[in-house]
């Protein structure tokens, strides 16, 4: 009896390296299989997720592509039968799109210009320089930030009338060459830059322009991708400002235009969805090209320090 | 040459509060000047007004016989090594070393020639591509240290830049420093609140509390002649051990009264040190402060012939630290830890009783009131 069980437990004790290495690649497979199913599922998930959020733009892409007579059937139509590309050609042909896209362009792009510019100037004072009443500074202009753009439209308006200033490129640009919410971001990533660096810089013989220019603004280059493709599609679709100061087609913005696709006598859905579609492919090409930038600006303060 | 001098400089953050009050100082020509003190004592801010990084609230600070208070920190002539080595990481090595004599419009081949022999003395050549972010700690400090020197200033500040490093690398860096004051012939001020380091590196040491100055001194007198109470037990590890005494006569002798005035333990007095305690303590409660190496065993009590000056101090052992060249006993007594210094043959362990012999010679007497030395004395200076 206890020479049997001493048996045992020697065969159990004694493992060939033949056995051994079979056991491994068992518990091998095992765990290489659970991991696989693991993420094919999460997989099919996530792709499910995503096409149900991104359905309406494909929805709107697919429409772009129909014959407007197609659209209205009793039927499902999901993809164009006989795509066309002539919804495109008649918004196009309808309104002056190309302007209205390029007056957009130069607007929101010196509005992101301007902003970085403004805002990282801001910020660097009120991070790295001590004056006085420097608080209460910093309160007012986050106080900007609690009163709703709708509120001060009226007087803005009145303002840039009285200046003479109305359906001007001028007009579209000004009154957004700065916000407290860009300061405020800035700011933040200021204050977890080491002001041993500004003191050693400013003990190198550095002004403190050239400590913004060569230093500051290399190091927060991140902050600086997230806060111009945030200002960028933001002025990309404004809408009510545009509409109330411009009134001819030299200076409207896209926005505007394809309100204007929209016709009472002849409307066509189809082509105002094609001109949609290319009004939101530049947002959306910024927001691809910046969009690395956008999410280490947001989080590169949390991770790096 | 430089010469910095420091007249009444104070720092005033709100109208009660100083953070440096009446701060004098000379300092020499290729001095290693160390500023040390518990945190919070104003060794940085101090550091920080020289530099110009902090306004000066009240007093003269004289760079080279130029009133500095009100210049530009870059019109000062000085550069500063900072605790967390502030090297811009957006540059590489070359560019960190560089960037200021880029700003001062050094010309191309200059730069590149500095650059390079700096970067020889600091061993850091194969470095030069590399940016900050791919750089140890230590190699971290030798840049700093390096885009410091590259400018040729007339001082050297230094704001604790050493602590950023591990122990071992601290030990070397602390012997490299020496030698670069030694091979660039400058003047030094370092901020530390490390004593080793203030007692490997300075030629004088300012220490300080609570804004104020305590004591300026050459490492080893301050070591031996503290001014007062604070600085005796600030510098030195373990620190100094004190106690509560009475100064008392017997048969002509002058003696402390440890602990109670029961005398059954008691220390005598010999000599000046005699004397001077009997004139301005006699009768009195002192505070009686001795280092942990002053205090013996018996058998090298004996050899030191001090075996009948120290009476009844027997102690039980509540610690015992083993140092290898060294072993360091701990006693309690009134709740405060006391240390003693022995040579590692001694085998007391923790809970056994061993008898204790102080050297008189060696003994400080602190005033109750003033805390001050009242063997210091200034002119050993």
């Amino acid at each position: 009896m206890s020479q049997s069980n001493d048996m045992a437990l020697k065969s159990q004790n004694t493992i060939s390296k033949e056995e051994l290495l079979a056991l491994k690649k068992e518990m091998n497979a095992k765990a290489f299989t659970k991991r696989r199913i693991r993420t094919g599922s999460r997989l099919v998930f996530n792709i499910i997720v995503a096409f149900i959020m991104l359905l309406p733009l494909l929805y709107a892409i697919s429409i772009a592509f129909m014959p407007s007579g197609e659209l209205f059937t009793t039927e499902l139509n999901l993809v164009p039968k006989n795509p066309t590309v002539q919804n495109f050609i008649d918004a196009f042909t309808n309104v002056p799109l190309i302007r209205f896209i390029l007056n957009s362009f130069i607007m929101a792009g010196s509005i992101t210009i301007g902003q970085i510019i403004t805002c990282a100037l801001a910020a660097f004072a009120f991070s790295f320089l001590e004056f006085k009443g420097k608080g209460i500074l910093f309160m007012v202009v986050m106080a900007t930030m609690m009163v709703p753009g709708e509120a001060t439209i009226i007087s803005n308006y009145l303002t840039v009338g009285n200046l003479g200033m109305l359906d001007t490129y001028p007009v579209l640009i000004v009154p957004y060459l700065t916000s407290a919410m860009g300061i405020f971001l800035f700011r933040q990533f200021y204050m977890s830059f080491p002001m041993s660096l500004y003191e050693s810089a400013k003990l190198d013989g550095c002004s403190n322009l050239k400590f913004i220019v060569r230093i500051l603004i290399p190091l927060t280059k991140s902050a600086i991708g997230a806060m111009a493709v945030y200002t960028f599609i933001n002025a990309w679709n404004m809408y009510m400002w545009p509409l109330l100061v411009t009134g001819s087609n030299d200076m409207r913005t896209v926005q505007i235009g394809i309100s204007m696709l929209n016709s009472v006598d002849s409307q066509s859905i189809t082509m105002m969805i094609a001109g949609v579609v290319i009004v939101i492919i530049p947002s959306i090409s910024i927001f691809i090209v910046g969009q690395k930038q956008l999410i280490r600006g947001m989080f590169s303060g949390a991770v790096k320090g | 040459m430089s010469e910095i001098i420091l007249r009444n400089v104070c720092k005033q953050f709100d109208k009660e509060h100083y953070a440096v009050k009446d701060f004098n100082l000379d300092i020499q020509d290729r001095e290693f000047i160390i500023f040390v003190g518990p945190s919070g004592c104003g060794k940085s801010t101090t550091l920080r007004m020289i530099a110009g990084l902090e306004d000066i609230s009240d007093g003269e600070l004289w760079i080279d016989g130029e009133l500095c208070n009100y210049y530009e920190p870059k019109d000062r002539g000085l550069s500063m090594v900072f605790q967390n080595y502030a090297l811009y990481p957006n540059m590489t090595v070359y560019g960190n070393l560089a960037y200021a004599l880029k700003i001062r419009k050094v010309p191309k081949k200059e730069i590149d020639e500095r650059v390079h022999k700096v970067a020889k003395t600091l061993e850091i050549e194969h470095l030069l591509d590399r940016k900050p972010a791919a750089l140890s700690g230590g190699q971290k400090q030798r840049v700093a240290i390096g885009s410091a020197i590259i400018r040729k200033p007339k001082a050297f500040l230094m704001d604790e830049p050493l602590s950023n490093l591990d122990a071992k690398l601290r030990a070397q860096m602390r012997v490299e420093l020496a030698k670069l004051h030694k091979d660039l012939a400058t003047t030094i001020i370092y901020v530390t609140h490390d004593q080793t380091e203030a007692m490997t590196l300075g030629t004088r040491i300012v220490v300080m509390k609570d804004g104020v100055v305590q004591q300026v001194e050459a490492p080893i007198q301050l070591y031996d002649n503290p001014a007062n109470l604070f600085v005796a037990g600030f510098i030195g590890s373990p620190s100094m051990n004190f106690f509560d005494a009475y100064v008392e006569e017997e048969k002509g002798k002058t003696v402390l009264y440890l602990g109670d005035q029961s005398g059954s333990r008691k220390v005598y007095l010999k000599g000046e040190k005699a004397e001077i305690a009997r004139a301005r303590e006699l009768h009195k409660k002192v505070i009686l402060g001795i280092r942990p190496e002053d205090i013996y065993e018996q058998k090298d009590a004996e050899e030191r012939g001090i075996l009948e000056d120290t009476v009844g101090v027997e102690e039980t052992i509540t610690a015992r630290e083993m140092l290898g060249a060294e072993v360091i006993l701990y006693f309690d007594k009134k709740g405060k830890s006391h240390a003693v210094k022995l040579s590692p043959e001694n085998q007391t362990q923790t809970g056994e009783k061993i008898r204790f012999y102080f050297d008189p010679s060696r003994i400080h007497i602190f005033d109750q009131g003033t805390e001050e030395n009242i063997f210091y004395r200034e002119e050993i200076r």
